[in-house]
């Protein structure tokens, strides 16, 4: 069975399996981790993602339980959020390209589309140019079918597994 | 009227629901009803409109039409207008889950009705949840779990 280096996910996974775990959110993260073979025993969100589960959630005093399960995941280190180096010119362009699918998908909704929609997919090429294997775990269907384009124009999917 | 038999209604539903449809064997167990009873329903639902036969994968099965229902609806002296279609009929099935009651007592009705007109663009890949959130004016947790919550639904 082919191993990952690294496991990238979106709010939506996240979200997901902290309601619909039947066990407790950590053993659950760890269980996956060992499942899809993945080297580095921790969850890569990017910066985007952090703001999404804890920093947005507790300045507005909701979902309390699911954001303290969150914050204490990313002090014992098993999920870590980490910042996407856009000083490489290929993650710019990739960025760029994402950006402009989604618009284009977006269609009426195009202005409203920003850098941080497509972060997942910047820091999982960020992670794959740097030599490394990645499984994205990513249940939001648009960020899916752009994170599946992207792969398809830069012949990545052999890198790459996207896991939902 | 077809629209009198909750069978009927029910078989409808679970075809707006199911996104690869579904066959009469496999509705009249979902539902508990006889198969010649669900054959019936089928035959009136075709000859209304909403409802075709279609081959998904290679199997025949029934899928409803793409069909919208505009609903004008007063509620303590506020007048709602919203569309209910085989592809947000998942939402408003969620509506009495706890957490969908909660966004709605939070943030409004209204607020929940936009949430599910929006929900079709969601669904046909043309808005992210932080997207969605930002059209809204909540956060992309509060829209993360409607979303899984009205999945939820439409896995059942």
């Amino acid at each position: 069975m082919q191993q990952y280096d690294y496991l990238v996910a979106d709010t939506s996974f996240l979200v997901h399996l902290d309601r619909r775990g039947r066990e407790k959110l950590r053993d659950l993260l760890m269980r996956i981790l060992r499942e899809l073979n993945v080297r580095h025993e921790k969850i890569i969100i990017p910066p985007v993602v952090k703001l999404e589960l804890v920093d947005q959630p507790l300045e507005r005093r909701i979902y309390l339980d699911s954001v303290g399960r969150f914050q204490d995941l990313i002090n014992e280190g098993i999920i870590e959020a980490r910042r996407i180096d856009y000083g490489d010119p290929r993650i710019s362009k990739v960025s760029d390209e994402a950006r402009r699918y989604l618009a284009k998908k977006a269609g009426k909704y195009e202005h409203l589309v920003e850098k941080a929609d497509i972060e997942v997919i910047a820091l999982t090429f960020n992670l794959v140019f740097e030599g490394h294997s990645v499984v994205v775990a990513v249940r939001d269907k648009a960020l899916k079918e752009v994170l599946q384009a992207s792969l398809r124009v830069h012949k990545l999917a052999i890198k790459v597994k996207i896991f939902d | 009227m077809i629209f009198e038999r909750k069978g009927a209604i029910k078989v409808l539903m679970l075809l707006m629901i199911a996104e690869d449809g579904a066959n009469a064997l496999d509705i009249s167990k979902k539902l508990g009803l006889p198969l010649a009873t669900v054959y019936k329903y089928l035959r009136e639902l075709e000859e209304m409109g909403l409802v075709k036969r279609k081959s998904v994968g290679g199997k025949r099965v029934f899928v409803s039409k793409d069909f919208r229902l505009r609903i004008q609806w007063r509620a303590d002296g506020e007048e709602l207008e919203f569309m209910i279609s085989p592809k947000n009929l998942v939402c408003f099935l969620a509506m009495e889950s706890p957490d969908v009651s909660y966004f709605i007592e939070r943030r409004g009705l209204r607020k929940f009705l936009e949430f599910t007109r929006l929900y079709e663009d969601y669904v046909d890949g043309r808005l992210t949840l932080s997207m969605m959130a930002r059209i809204l004016g909540v956060t992309t947790m509060e829209v993360a779990v409607l979303i899984d919550e009205v999945e939820a639904v439409a896995t059942v």
